[in-house]
């Protein structure tokens, strides 16, 4: 086999999406899909594929650990490691549809994507809807990759579909010394030893074991370098979405039940497909028009795509969130009116807005230094969570906002989405020491009055693996015992970082 | 009068303190030019660029490093800064600086060549 195309920088400074996580590295990989002459092959992602096996066993030769990395979108310390990173961003071969060939006996190929860990949510949305397919589900914008996405439990407001990781069916992983294993459920066998083949996978390197499967699909890395996912999509259909502004206590009734009687729904009191409320926590008060609250009905069938903007006009500038997140430790009292101007901004209403999924939740047009964390509460809390947050924001006030999302339980054992359903908070804010105070002050309460809450694996997260310890229960455990039997304690450090020893993973 | 320059200086050093670490964090201007839905594949990269005599002497073209032969870059920003435009005010123009900053498209499209009904796959 010929050498795979690498580039490789050596001490270089790498910096994550939102700038708020950053940090040398010893050894900074860009993998592509072509060997060592820049030509591609016949199987396109072969030397990808090889590139990643190659890096593997660089770490492992040098002692290190390492780390894959994508659109470097988690907020988290989960895609950083100082020792070998690899960027797998080029890695986006796609294929849609999989002759039954490939496929067990009786399974359906026709709405399997196959694809490379390294492929944007844009560009799956982009080569589905050109075959009339969608994601069933994405987070709310679309510059992660699927590997970062999926491997971090990255969710939107799909209430019935749960999150990202719950449409995969097949993951190709890559463990020490770059060994290939394809890991599908025993309940829902997929792949012919064809296929196996195809992704150059021994046939004894097929795992079909639901356990295997579950802990491996929310593992941020610590289980190898994801190569790949087999994913299940469904029709192209489009959103028809409406934000509307209203004061806290009329949002408050579905916001602690889901019950959207008190809404006035243009659908009537049935839950919509996608169901949210961002709140300003300094404005939950009558006559405030505190609560955002957005929701979207599934539509058959795709739209035409919107035009491009046109040139001009001007738009905050990449510094401005940092500036604002020193100005809001220097002068806290302005913070208040601050965060309702941006909310003003930022959160416009509108009526019946339709498109598809790959626009609804198209790309972010935030730039400069933010910081966020997200908790997973059960349905009875989120009321008392969120009038919480509100009460340290008023007797400390951050450049920070609230948004909840209900999101369907998850299959897979560390799924922050561990609760059915599971209320989200996400709270975004400035980055800044004040905000990263107030997301302790935030959590110390929430321990003290006893509210139980999961963590997104891609946020702000605290290092206290009692806390995940008495989450996740007899779950992390079968994590735990799931990642022993695919790896060495040497592989386990080598795919170990500062995160998976801070929550206490290793 | 000592007490009006009192409440002066004060007044300075409020304003020095509220002000100043908006130009400790920002002082940079950015322009960037952004291909409709072309995700990057690399991290950005940069080289900062000095043209003279009013750019009658400019820099040679960048052919970004990081990216293989063939490969597009999926957007490009220029930044300047407030040294910069101090070093093009006093020089009046004779040397202008700013910096450049690329990030490398992904190799074109490659979607269904091997498993997919209509692929070349054998069987």
């Amino acid at each position: 086999m010929p050498k795979p195309f690498v580039r490789i920088e050596r001490d270089q400074t790498w910096t994550n999406k939102h700038q708020n996580v950053s940090g040398r590295v010893a050894r900074y990989y860009d993998i592509w899909n072509l060997w060592e002459d820049e030509s591609m092959d016949p199987i396109p992602w072969r030397p990808g594929m090889a590139g990643l096996q190659q890096a593997i066993r660089d770490a492992e030769s040098a002692n290190a650990s390492v780390r894959a990395f994508g659109g470097s979108w988690s907020l988290s310390h989960a895609a950083y490691c100082p020792d070998f990173m690899l960027n797998t961003k080029p890695l986006s071969v796609m294929d849609i549809g999989i002759r039954a060939v490939n496929l067990v006996a009786g399974a359906n190929g026709d709405r399997l994507l196959f694809a490379q860990c390294g492929a944007t949510v844009q560009e799956v949305n982009d080569a589905l809807a050109r075959r009339g397919l969608a994601l069933k589900t994405s987070g709310a914008s679309d510059g992660q990759t699927l590997g970062g996405a999926i491997s971090t439990g990255t969710h939107g407001a799909a209430n019935q579909i749960g999150g990202m990781q719950d449409s995969v069916v097949g993951i190709h992983l890559l463990t020490e010394h770059g060994t290939p294993h394809w890991i599908e459920r025993s309940t829902q066998p997929l792949v012919a030893p064809q296929f196996l083949d195809l992704i150059d996978t021994p046939v004894a390197n097929h795992h079909k074991d639901d356990e295997l499967f579950d802990a491996a699909l929310v593992a941020f890395g610590s289980f190898g370098v994801i190569h790949a996912y087999m994913i299940e999509t469904e029709p192209l259909y489009s959103l028809q979405a409406y934000s509307r502004r209203m004061d806290y206590s009329r949002a408050v009734q579905a916001l602690a039940t889901l019950d959207m009687s008190s809404l006035n729904l243009p659908d009537g009191p049935a839950l919509p497909f996608h169901f949210e409320i961002a709140f300003n926590p300094y404005r939950l008060g009558a006559g405030e028009n505190g609560a955002y609250v957005r929701f979207m009905y599934k539509r058959p069938g795709g739209t035409p795509d919107p035009a491009i903007p046109l040139p001009g006009g001007h738009r905050p500038g990449d510094d401005l969130l940092g500036v604002i997140g020193t100005l809001s430790d220097a002068i806290p009292g302005a913070i208040p009116a601050l965060v309702t101007e941006i909310m003003n901004l930022q959160l416009p209403s509108f009526e019946g807005v339709r498109a598809t999924p790959g626009y609804t939740f198209g790309p972010t047009t935030i730039r400069g230094r933010g910081m966020s964390t997200e908790m997973g509460f059960e349905l009875r809390y989120i009321r008392q969570a969120v009038e919480i947050i509100a009460d340290v924001a008023n007797a400390f006030p951050f450049g920070g906002v609230v948004a909840v999302r209900y999101v369907k339980r998850s299959r897979a054992l560390l799924a922050f989405t561990q609760y059915e359903p599971t209320c989200t908070i996400e709270i975004q804010a400035v980055d800044s020491e004040r905000s990263r105070e107030a997301y302790e002050r935030i959590w110390a309460r929430f321990e003290d009055e006893g509210i139980p809450c999961s963590f997104h694996w891609g946020q702000v997260l605290p290092y206290k693996p009692a806390h995940y310890r008495y989450i996740y229960g007899n779950k992390l455990d079968r994590w735990l015992a799931a990642k022993a039997r695919l790896l060495t304690p040497d592989g386990r450090r080598l795919f170990s970082n500062e995160l998976v020893r801070g929550v206490g993973l290793e | 009068m000592p007490r009006a320059s009192g409440a002066f200086f004060r007044a300075v050093t409020s304003f020095c303190l509220v002000v100043s670490p908006v130009f400790l964090n920002s002082g940079c201007y950015a322009y960037h030019i952004t291909a409709n839905r072309v995700p990057p594949s690399t991290e950005a990269r940069s080289q900062t660029q000095v043209a003279y005599a009013w750019g009658l002497a400019q820099p040679n073209d960048i052919i970004p490093p990081n990216c293989p032969k063939n490969v597009p870059l999926a957007d490009v920003t220029a930044h300047t800064n407030l040294g910069y435009v101090l070093v093009a005010t006093v020089t009046l123009g004779i040397v202008v600086i700013h910096e450049l900053e690329w990030r490398c498209a992904k190799i074109p499209s490659v979607v269904d060549m091997v498993l997919a009904p209509h692929s070349k796959q054998e069987g």
